[in-house]
């Protein structure tokens, strides 16, 4: 009678505890990873939001310097719990961007960006902007002033 | 038991990932409420500016500002909080129709600690919850405060901006007791006005102590708060008068007029009329015989409507000047009201020539004329009525009530009063 060969029992139980736990480790690991990854996402997507939800600046004034009548005077004052990146200014649609915001001292534009710091002690909580473009008396100016952080703020005024 | 623990161990696992997330989301959803509640602060800050809006304090006029200028005032402005919450003011912007000429742009104060050209008082930004006439103090250069209208914006350190324009008009908030209208002149019945000066009372009493207590058998002028109500410049003219009969004491039945004076001078309306239109002249008018206008005993400088003997020089029917600069223009010309409805800042009229002054009558060659007084006895009353005599001036497409072609005249109903003796300290109070 042939007799057949194979693993004995005892090696055959440790074959598939070994390759069980194996399963079970790269299971636990790839849970682990996936896991991990959400909640850092969603770490990074609660951090950003809440910075950003934290922003508060408005225009506080707009002036029509009148000769001539090529530009135009914006003031932003940063009122939020953190500071602020100025990023841009469109005027009718027209972006004003860097150097073309044309910030007046104290605030300077660094990295293509306004930074307006927190707090009415400080100098550069409030800025002023000499934005050069052209406008009619009576016709309708549309501002807006868009940070790093995707916060914008609007302004609607007629040329006086 | 192996599949328990790594059942359990994915279970720990995702524990532990939505523990996290929890924990990320609660403080997300703190930034949440507390960003909210600054919105809520921030919406709820509500300022009001009431009547005058900014006033000059007289005993403090012409300070001298740091940094170099001489001619930096202190003016204040009233506040009422009508918020149930404290509010800050970060920036003031005054803005003017004279675009440019006022300032470099808008006219920007910031606080300061002390009397600094275009700043205001720092310790004045907070204003409680529900305070009513919080005064703010800001110094601005005096010379660039004209009566032009100017917009101010108060810019709170949440953010929220606050404007009113000034002057404010007097219908808006001096809330009168009674008014009267009658063809282009509006009187507002308070205590401020009519006021007088004498020879030997010389700064005019805001309101007067006593009422309508006025010194009899002295020299008097009188000062009367006028108000336009046409939408065109008028221009009064020197008929025009304050007239008196006296209807108790002895002497019942006597009658005296109080025409028309040269209008003030700006540094003497600066200090004692502030929030008022005034018709520069560089003559005065001050009080009786003022030595310093060139007077002697108790005369006057009458107003001419039209002389060109008109010290300092001709009253002539233009605008020329009305902005407040000392001019060669000394004739009574009230501002147009803003439009039909409103009342023009007020101008005080100056009431006490004893003959209407105009170059045919030789009692006011050069423009001088007796001052005049209540003659009667001392306590005797009398009803006083105003005789005015104005002409349009067409300016600007003028009022169509009113036609630069014609003079009108009205007499008004104005006070009755009754005349006390300064020397006699008793009640009623005379001063």
């Amino acid at each position: 009678m042939k007799r057949n060969l194979a693993v004995s029992t005892v090696v055959a139980n440790m074959l598939m505890i070994s390759i069980t736990l194996s399963l079970a480790a790269i299971l636990v690991a790839w849970a682990g990873t996936t896991y991990g990854t959400f909640s850092g996402s969603s770490q990074l997507f609660f951090l950003q939001r809440g910075q950003a939800l934290q922003e508060r600046f408005v225009i506080e004034y707009v002036y029509f310097i009148k000769n001539p009548t090529s530009m135009i005077q914006i003031f932003v004052r940063n009122v939020g719990v953190k500071e602020i990146q100025v990023a841009a200014i469109y005027v009718n649609s027209n972006s004003f961007t860097g150097s073309f915001m044309n910030p007046q001292s104290p605030c300077t534009v660094d990295n293509n960006a306004v930074t307006m710091t927190v707090g009415q002690s400080s100098s550069t909580s409030v800025c002023q902007f000499l934005v050069a473009t052209t406008w009619a008396s009576g016709s309708t100016v549309s501002i807006v002033v868009a940070t790093l952080r995707g916060n914008q703020a609007t302004y609607w005024a007629r040329g006086p | 038991m192996i599949g328990g623990i790594i059942v359990l161990s994915l279970f720990l696992v995702a524990l532990v990932a939505m523990i996290l997330v929890s924990q990320q989301y609660d403080v997300y959803q703190g930034t949440v409420n507390k960003m909210s509640q600054k919105d809520i602060d921030r919406f709820s800050e509500d300022l009001q500016v009431p009547y005058p809006g900014v006033s000059w304090p007289p005993a403090e006029t012409g300070v001298s500002c740091a940094g170099g200028n001489p001619s930096c005032d202190r003016f204040t402005l009233a506040i009422n909080n009508l918020a149930g919450i404290g509010t800050q003011i970060a920036r003031i912007y005054i803005n003017s129709t004279k675009a440019g000429t006022l300032c470099s742009g808008p006219c920007v104060l910031d606080p300061a600690t002390g009397s600094t050209n275009s700043t205001f008082r720092v310790s004045d930004s907070l204003i409680n919850p529900s305070e009513t006439n919080h005064v703010v103090d800001f110094w601005f250069a005096s010379n660039r405060f004209d009566n032009e209208t100017k917009t101010f914006s108060l810019v709170t350190t949440r953010g929220r901006i606050f404007s009113f324009t000034w002057p404010i008009p007097a219908t808006k908030g001096a809330n009168p007791t009674g008014s009267l209208y009658l063809g282009c002149l509006a009187i507002n019945f308070d205590n401020l006005l009519v006021t007088y000066t004498s020879a030997n009372h010389n700064t005019p009493p805001t309101p007067l102590a006593g009422g309508w207590l006025f010194p009899g058998s002295t020299n008097l002028i009188f000062y009367v708060r006028v108000s336009n109500i046409c939408t065109d410049y008028v221009k009064l003219l020197d008929k025009s008068t304050f007239y008196g009969i006296q209807y108790t004491g002895a002497g019942t039945g006597a009658s005296v007029a109080f025409y028309l004076a040269a209008p003030m001078s700006e540094g003497y309306h600066d200090q004692y009329f502030s929030s008022s239109w005034y018709i520069p002249t560089t003559r005065g008018n001050t009080y009786p015989g003022n030595t310093a206008d060139g007077l002697a005993g108790n005369n006057v400088w009458g107003y001419n409507q039209t002389s060109a003997d008109q010290p300092p020089g001709n009253c002539v029917n233009t605008i020329t000047d009305l902005g407040g600069t000392p001019s060669n223009n000394p004739c009574y010309i009230l501002p147009p009201a803003g439009k039909k409805g409103e009342q023009s800042l007020p101008t005080y009229l100056l009431f006490s020539a004893t003959d209407p002054c105009y170059k045919s009558k030789p009692t006011c060659s050069g423009g001088q004329t007796q001052g005049n007084n209540f003659q009667g006895v001392i306590g005797g009353t009398y009803v006083i009525f105003l005789a005015m005599y104005w002409q349009c001036m067409g300016v600007g497409g003028g009022d169509a009530t009113c036609s630069p072609n014609y003079e009108f005249g009205v007499t008004l109903p104005f006070i009755t009063i009754q005349t006390c003796d300064p020397a006699n300290k008793k009640l009623p109070y005379c001063t």
